[in-house]
């Protein structure tokens, strides 16, 4: 009898401690699952391509497949990324992701259903890091190491 | 010995991705050596191991 209450008190506290780290994991805005692999190769978060356009006057004028939500999109994002006109589009689940390349970078913008930028993300190689940025990175990655 | 050590322990990164949201920056770091496969994350000044994969 002892044997089973000191595993029922051994189990039950450690099932708690990965269930709550697991709800902290989800609820952590720093908790993302990141594609590696941007060129759009495999495991893409964009299952339907809604539109796919090369020219922004085409696409803002596209009305047979744009609704509010997405005109919005599209005008926040020429109003983030003047210089971007080459931007491909992918409607979600949750909204639109606009996605392109600048200087080897790949950078995907994401908006909500309603066209509200969500977040952002760059990918870069280690040539194409901002000397600060990979600078500091090494830093860090130095101190976890040793 | 040092650089024996250093080389041991020395990572590649391969990809960096930059995350902008809520006006936070996060970097999520892909990095290999000879041995290992690390995903670190990085934010706010702090880097912690999200996945550590030994390489075959």
């Amino acid at each position: 009898m002892k044997n089973v209450l000191l595993a029922f008190l051994t189990i039950v506290p450690a099932t708690i401690i990965i269930d709550g780290k697991a709800q902290f994991a989800l609820s952590d805005p720093g908790h993302y699952y990141i594609n590696p692999c941007p060129d759009h190769s495999y495991s893409d978060p964009c299952s339907e391509t809604v539109f796919r356009d090369q020219s922004n006057k085409k696409m803002e004028q596209d009305n047979e497949h744009l609704n509010d939500g997405d005109s919005r999109a599209a005008k926040n994002f020429h109003k983030e990324f003047p210089l971007v006109n080459d931007e491909y589009w992918y409607k979600t689940s949750n909204g639109y992701i606009a996605s392109f390349r600048e200087n080897s970078v790949q950078t995907k913008v994401t908006y909500d259903k309603k066209g509200r930028l969500s977040h952002t993300i760059s990918y870069y190689g280690e040539k194409n890091l901002p000397p600060n940025i990979w600078r500091t990175l090494k830093a860090l990655i130095m101190l976890m190491i040793f | 010995m040092a650089n024996v050590k250093s080389s041991y322990y020395a990572y590649d990164i391969l990809n960096v991705a930059e995350v902008h949201t809520d006006n936070q920056t996060i970097y999520v770091v892909y990095m290999q050596n000879e041995k290992y496969a690390k995903t670190v994350r990085v934010w706010d000044g702090d880097i912690e191991e999200i996945q550590n994969l030994k390489r075959g």
